[in-house]
């Protein structure tokens, strides 16, 4: 087993908007594994993209904490601070909003390099030029500005802005969501070879399940705040414990017609709850199917199901 | 149509990369986009094609008229109504009245200016600080602000003209600026705190960069065309705080001049010369509406939101 | 099956100030009686300006229609006819559910102001009667607690509850056409699950034809019948939705397909990607608007846009076009 880059333990982190205070993330606790693709993955309000900006500082953590190498990042000096951004970095969703639409590209890659990186500007110029090259974009693109980039071109620019810090580590937030399909796929490709050729490790965050299926080594499942199941991709997705991962799975659209999966899915009472307002017991129960007094008193705990799948339910699934 | 025969189809694959950058939709910049939009608004484009009109006039305007800057006193022509040989006719000394307006333009658009320019700085750099450091130093801060608007504007600018004792131009700007910059600076706070929840700035945090560059880098530069949207409303207020400061003897003193200051000179006989103070008054209300229209429009043109 | 709607020759393009845009260029199809008929595509392929203009409600943006393009109803052609009688039938036999239900409600106006008002436009009820046939249509989309929901805001409810209020505006006067514009892409995955079940349970239950328009490949194999594939402002495949799946004939449907992970692929393993993006449509663009980015392009297809034949318009349904087993895009990227 390869080492923790991460270990997250009991992280909680919570926002006030107005009176309500929302428990973005409530108490989660995973590790990260040096060279794996770990997803995290659920519906709105569950706290997934909150986790990873927790785990990489954005956020300081409300309680619980997040060891990097061992080490609390709470309890980084300075120069390990500086070190811990260098080697841990994070890709966007939007790539309209993510690039600094008055900077050209190769500004916007070579701006982490100038922090961490004490090089001529010789020097920089060709590292501009080899990443756009690993990341399929021709050196003509390096004066241009963001406006003048295609959705897939912009995602590369943000992918070539990380690369630039030559990270171990990348957090993927919603990588591909905002793309058509026909350039997720270029995308996602370019992703998985980075990984091979570069020994990264990737915190995916997506709703996108299929996608997900097919990238990840492992996923983690979340529900307003809370991870109902963790467990490797394959075993997770053949064998879903949790009642509300079932029901997930199930209501992904398949590309297979006669499959039925519309019909055939688990249907799902009511919506997500406002996250401002989460029942007491087990978050689920409202909803799931198998509820019982003790679920709706008290929350289960994530227990060890076998194998390293981990599931959070009282009941024992048949 | 033509005839096709097999060798049409000939598989060739893929196009090269140069031809699909060629079919590829192209976008506008930002700047062309806001250019085009500007030149859209008819009122706006006559507004700026005013002022430049007016600039020039006031600058040039000596020269064309044929009498000096610096005119002498000329009882035998005082008080003479707008003519050929004086366009807007002449004031109580005799002087040249057209040449008198575009003198005393001069200190008026200068003084809307220079105050438009010194809030932009002071704005920019206090709300941009008080968004970068938060917390309780930026509540602190706007806190000050926030006394200091609560003051009417006017009144200050009357204190302060009596306090410091001179009444030059300088002095006159000093006293506009020193609570105007803070609009202005709740402004530029305002939008920087938007940007600064961007996610090329919490890349850029992420990447380590030190906050001042990012202030620098990124807040500022896509920040300035809502302040210098806010700046051209600004200019209107201050010419007109300026006429009215030499309205009521404040302002500008002989043997400079400004639009307001002819305007208090000729209020007394306005029963007898309306020119006189027609003229000065005239061009106090084309400006302050021409920077207002500009104002207007370039807002419109700069709004990323109404962009297609 | 009856024909309920027939588009003819639609052209549609929009002026902007660096050229005209010519979002649709020349789209015949047909929706029958109870069908679902989805319309695929990727951003930019006209699949939404097709929907809006047979309805006419690009007019404000500048949107030019070309005068040869029919759009027929009940023996009517929309694109001519005078408002009055375009108004009675916009919302009425043929209403439209957009993809934000947040921007196409009225967020000042209650729920049930707002539905009873669209009832109102339609038929000659009193507020008494509108505001009953309200609460029976919330019931109809299945959000329970009616007479309460009329008195709430759109601010106050879920993504999926204004989804579902959206689609019971469209469904108020019995429509036997409702155009579904991206209908489920803003919301949770579980949600739109719930939203097409929906769909599909009033279609069945009204007998009504539902025009999907979408990008997800997904929902296509799950609720349509006939599907209808778009690129470059054309349609470049058509069929049932087991004929294109299972065999697709066009090399963009066959790369569409593809470039979904699939249950079937090797996990992990490269995707089929296709090269490039979709093209710039103030471009003339003689010839396939596909041909840059397709393998099997020919040197036919970059001079002439190929004709309609089996439901494909492609050249390679040519009688002297080689035969070729599709693949998708290549496995680099």
């Amino acid at each position: 087993m390869s080492e923790k880059l991460f270990q997250v333990k009991n992280l909680s982190k919570t926002f006030k908007s107005g009176k309500n205070t929302v428990r973005a993330v409530d108490g989660v606790s995973f590790d990260i594994y040096r060279g794996e693709t770990l997803s995290l993955v659920g519906e709105s309000g569950c706290g997934k993209t909150t986790c990873a900006r927790t785990l990489l500082g954005v956020y300081a953590p409300m309680t619980g904490s997040v060891l990097w190498l061992g080490q609390d990042t709470k309890s980084l000096t300075r120069a390990q601070r500086t070190d811990f951004r260098r080697r841990n970095q994070m890709i966007f969703q939007d790539p309209y909003a993510s690039l600094d639409p008055r900077m050209t590209v190769a500004e916007i890659i070579e701006e982490g390099r100038k922090r961490h990186f004490p090089e001529s500007d010789a020097e920089r110029r060709e590292r501009v030029e080899a990443l756009l090259d690993t990341v399929g974009l021709t050196g003509d693109f390096a004066s241009r500005f963001p406006h003048e980039l295609s959705g897939g071109q912009r995602a590369r620019v943000g992918i070539a802005r990380a690369l630039a810090l030559e990270p171990e580590f990348i957090a993927c937030d919603e990588p591909i969501a905002a793309l058509d399909v026909s350039i997720q796929a270029q995308i996602l490709n370019l992703l998985m070879r980075l990984q091979k050729e570069r020994g990264l490790t990737y915190l995916m965050i997506s709703h996108d399940l299929t996608m997900v299926r097919h990238i990840s080594d492992r996923v983690a499942v979340l529900y307003l705040g809370s991870i109902v199941e963790l467990s490797d991709a394959e075993e997770l997705f053949d064998a879903p414990l949790h009642p509300y991962t079932r029901a997930l799975f199930s209501a992904i659209p398949q590309a297979e017609p006669g499959s039925g999966w519309l019909e055939r899915r688990l249907q799902l009472t009511g919506e997500i709850p406002d996250p401002a307002h989460i029942p007491t017991g087990c978050k689920f129960a409202p909803r799931c199917p198998h509820a019982s007094e003790l679920c709706r008193r008290e929350a289960p705990p994530l227990s060890e199901r076998g194998g390293g799948h981990l599931a959070a339910c009282w009941e024992n699934p048949s | 149509m033509t005839e096709l025969s097999a060798k049409d189809f000939v598989i060739e694959g893929v196009s090269s990369a140069a031809e699909q950058e060629r079919l590829a939709a192209k976008s506008v910049t930002y700047a062309q986009d806001a250019w085009i939009r500007f030149k859209r608004n008819k009122v706006a484009v006559a507004a700026a094609v005013l002022l430049l009109a007016l600039a020039l006039l006031v600058t040039l305007g000596p020269v064309v008229s044929g009498y000096p800057a610096v005119e002498r006193a000329n009882t035998a022509s005082r008080n003479l109504s707008p003519s050929a040989e004086h366009w807007f006719g002449t004031d109580s000394m005799g002087r040249d009245l057209f040449n008198r307006v575009c003198l005393g333009g001069r200190a008026s658009i200068l003084i809307g200016l220079a105050g438009a320019g010194i809030v932009i700085v002071l704005g920019s750099l206090y709300g941009g600080l008080a968004a970068l450091l938060g917390g309780r130093i930026d509540n602190g801060m706007m806190r000050v602000v926030d006394i200091l608007s609560s003051v009417p504007n006017l009144l200050v600018i009357i204190l302060i003209s009596v306090v410091i004792d001179s009444k030059s131009i300088a002095a006159m700007i000093f006293a506009m600026t020193v609570t105007g910059w803070c609009p202005t600076a709740r402004i530029a706070r305002s939008q920087m705190l938007q940007l600064s929840q961007s996610e090329y700035v919490m890349a850029a945090r992420l990447m380590d960069v030190p906050p001042l560059r990012i202030v620098r880098r990124h807040l500022i530069p896509n920040a300035m065309s809502v302040i210098i949207v806010d700046a051209t409303f600004r200019i209107p207020g201050f010419i007109f705080s300026e006429a009215f400061l030499s309205y009521v003897g404040l302002g500008v003193q002989p043997p400079q001049t400004s639009w307001g200051a002819l305007a208090a000179a000729a209020q007394g006989m306005f029963q007898f010369y309306p020119w006189q103070l027609l003229f000065p008054a005239g061009a106090i209300a084309l400006t302050m509406l021409a920077f207002t229209l500009l104002g207007d429009g370039l807002r419109d043109a700069l709004d990323p939101r109404l962009r297609r | 099956m009856g024909e309920l709607l027939r588009v003819q020759d639609l052209r549609v393009s929009f002026p902007s100030y660096n050229g005209e845009v010519r979002a649709v260029r020349g789209v015949s199809f047909s929706v029958y009686e109870g069908e679902t008929l989805a319309m695929v595509g990727e951003s930019g392929c006209g699949k939404s300006v097709t929907a809006k203009a047979m309805l006419r409600l690009l007019e404000r943006s500048g949107a030019r229609v070309s005068p040869h393009s029919v759009v027929e109803f009940a023996g009517k052609n929309l694109l001519t006819l005078p408002k009055k009688e375009l108004n009675a039938i916009r919302g009425g036999a043929v209403s439209m559910v957009f993809q934000d239900a947040m921007a196409s409600l009225n967020p000042t106006m209650t729920v049930g102001n707002q539905l009873i008002e669209t009832i109102r436009a339609h038929r000659r009820l009193s507020r008494a009667e509108a505001a009953e046939r309200a609460c029976r249509l919330l019931s109809l989309v299945e959000l329970p607690d009616a007479p309460s929901l009329l008195k709430r805001y759109p601010h106050e409810l879920s993504g999926g509850q204004r989804q579902r209020v959206m689609i019971a505006m469209a469904l108020s006067c019995e429509p036997k056409l409702l155009i579904a514009d991206e209908p489920t892409t803003a919301l949770d995955v579980t949600v739109q699950a719930q939203i097409l079940g929906l769909l599909q349970r009033l279609q069945k239950k009204l007998g009504m034809s539902v025009l999907l328009i979408t990008h997800d490949l997904g929902l296509v194999a799950g609720v349509a019948d006939r599907v209808q594939v778009m690129y470059g402002g054309h349609i470049v495949e058509r069929g049932t939705t087991a004929e294109i799946f299972a065999a697709p004939k066009h090399p963009y449907t066959a790369a569409l397909l593809t470039a979904i992970p699939r249950r079937s692929m090797e996990r992990r393993g490269a995707l089929t990607a296709l090269p490039g993006t979709p093209p710039d449509l103030r471009l003339r663009l003689d010839g396939c608007p596909f041909a840059a980015r397709c393998r099997y392009a020919m040197g036919v297809c970059k001079r002439q846009l190929p004709e309609e034949r089996s439901g494909c318009r492609c050249w390679l349904m040519h009688e002297l076009a080689p035969k070729v087993e599709l693949r998708g895009g290549d496995a680099d990227e």
